[in-house]
């Protein structure tokens, strides 16, 4: 039965990449990358929540509240909730760059608004770069999620099936099919969070209160931010909030939700709209902490939610959370390496070869995917990675494309050298084997320090004519498109 | 045009005063509200009203109007 529903919703899944087809009209790169900024406010609400909620919000969350506490749980909701603040005021900016440059990926802004080759390059070996950990994340989520549920299909087979898939996604409609996709991805993800949460609440004698008491009683410190002078849990968490925040909109996939809206009005609407998706959390927060005091000494903390669900669930409904789970990775691995085919294709392959056209890097994107995929499969298979972590790492390096995007919008006099030095800088002192000071997040540090060479070789160099001419293109039609 | 600033006031200053600014006040356990200890019952509610400040911000956005 639970094999079953399993496969159906995967089926499900599969046919509704190959019905979004019907709206494909010509294979060009910005049908494919940004579906030419076709985008209302439907499928963009979908395509939104489709990006960001991945295989991590029901394996890697609420495992890193059973292991450590409110200092995870709060970083994840908050940085998540003010990253739409940020957004609202952020993304019709990035928009209208966008329609300046024809953008489809967030080296083409840069490239077109600092008027260089070697810029796109340098931004996009960026952005692939640490987007890996990224679908690595994924893929080892679905091996925790199969492993843990034991449907009875073997796991080498999951994870070359569900690589195939998500290739399928991107092959029948790009990021077309993963947009109609989302909308059964997201309904089933938060239907899997609150039958979980709500069967929690069920299992526990007082219900809510009975569990965050029972909490309080036996291990206090795992309901608050600690704020201890030695272990600077507090400092890690809000410096974490702040980085991240900034950094969610300059993930190269959601970056390239933005650009798939129709307006900049859109965007705004859609910035409303988003928390109240976030509905959720209380329900994840509720079964990862039911779990702490429950089911206590679990093999893996990433198996916390699963746990619940195994103890308090039906099978029926365990396999329609295996579907939803396991869909939920597919679709963020296609996502992800769909950004990573179009950044190669575009912004590196065809900077080296100027006389490539619209079908041959829709070609070369649609290889590139497969090639990512298939490595991802190979990196799972033989080196099972760990959850917790993981996607700190790739907002460290994400979020430094930040820098140089801001400075973009309001500063006539930043120069390539100086956006293109202080990404380097900052990228470099990552790679380090230093800890930041004061126990704050490694990746803020990191920004400080591109921030600082951004301005400075650009005080020291001088922007060309062209670059000055686009800024202020770029400052007229923001304060006339809507 | 007409000015942004109540629109960054309601949708950017309150939400990022009430999360970033006053995490001292509200990390706390007690008092429990509806079950849930004090800090989280702060955050959950700020996903509605963090919703209804952007919502009110869009209402006064000049940028919104014309279309």
């Amino acid at each position: 039965m639970a094999l079953t529903l399993f496969a159906l919703v995967l089926i499900l899944s599969i046919v509704i990449a190959l019905l979004a087809r019907k709206g494909l009209i010509a294979a060009n790169m910005s049908d494919i990358m940004v579906a030419s900024g076709s985008f209302g406010a439907f499928l963009l609400f979908f395509i939104s929540v489709g990006e960001i909620y991945s295989i991590g919000t029901l394996i890697g969350a609420p495992g890193a509240v059973y292991s450590k506490g409110a200092n995870y749980g709060i970083w994840f909701i908050c940085y998540i909730l003010l990253a739409y603040v940020v957004g609202y005021l952020l993304n019709p900016a990035i928009w209208k760059l966008g329609q300046l440059s024809k953008a489809v990926t967030i080296a083409d802004l840069f490239g077109w608004r600092f008027n260089s080759k070697a810029m796109q390059v340098l931004v996009a070996l960026v952005c692939i770069l640490f987007l890996i950990p990224w679908v690595q994340n994924q893929f080892a989520g679905m091996a925790i999620l199969l492993k843990y549920l034991d449907l009875g299909i073997n796991f080498g087979t999951a994870v070359v099936v569900s690589a195939l898939i998500a290739f399928v996604y991107i092959a029948a409609a790009g990021i077309r099919s993963s947009a109609y996709v989302s909308i059964l991805k997201d309904f089933l993800l938060i239907m899997a969070v609150v039958a979980v949460g709500t069967a929690a609440i069920v299992a526990s004698p007082n219900g809510v209160s009975g569990i965050f008491h029972s909490v309080a009683q036996k291990m206090p410190h795992m309901l608050t931010v600690t704020t201890h002078p030695v272990t600077a849990g507090a400092t890690f968490t809000l410096s974490t909030i702040l980085f991240q925040m900034l950094g969610f909109y300059m993930l190269p996939f959601t970056l390239q939700g933005t650009l798939s809206s129709k307006s900049a009005r859109n965007l705004r609407k859609n910035a409303v709209l988003m928390p109240i998706y976030m509905v959720m959390f209380p329900f994840l927060m509720i079964a990862a902490y039911f779990a702490l005091v429950n089911i206590p000494g679990l093999e893996k903390p990433d198996f916390a939610l699963l746990a619940v669900a195994v103890q308090h669930l039906p099978g029926w409904v365990i396999g329609t959370i295996a579907g939803g789970g396991a869909l939920t990775a597919i679709l963020v691995m296609a996502f992800t390496a769909l950004s990573v085919g179009g950044l190669f294709s575009k912004n590196i392959l065809a900077v080296i070869k100027p006389d490539m056209g619209q079908a041959q890097m829709v070609r070369w994107t649609q290889i590139v995917t497969a090639v990512f995929l298939a490595a991802g499969v190979v990196m799972t298979l033989y080196y099972p990675a760990l959850m917790a972590g993981v996607i700190t790492v790739s907002y460290s390096g994400l979020t430094q494309t930040f820098v140089g995007l801001f400075f973009a919008f309001f500063w006539k006099g930043c120069t390539k050298w100086g956006v293109g030095a202080g990404l380097l800088a900052g990228v470099i002192y990552l790679f380090l084997p230093v800890a930041a000071p004061y126990g704050l997040n490694k990746g803020i540090i990191a920004m400080a320090i591109n921030v600082l060479a951004s301005v400075l070789v650009s005080l020291l160099t001088q922007p060309d004519a062209e670059t000055q001419g686009r800024f202020e293109i770029y400052k007229q039609f923001k304060e006339t498109a809507a | 045009m007409k000015s942004r600033i109540p629109t960054i006031l309601i949708g950017f200053v309150v939400p990022m005063v009430a999360i970033l600014l006053l995490f001292p006040l509200w990390n706390r356990v007690e008092p429990f509200v509806l079950g849930f200890p004090f800090n989280y019952f702060w955050v959950f509610s700020w996903l509605f009203l963090t919703s209804l400040c952007l919502w009110i911000a869009f209402k006064l956005d000049p940028l919104n109007k014309g279309d």
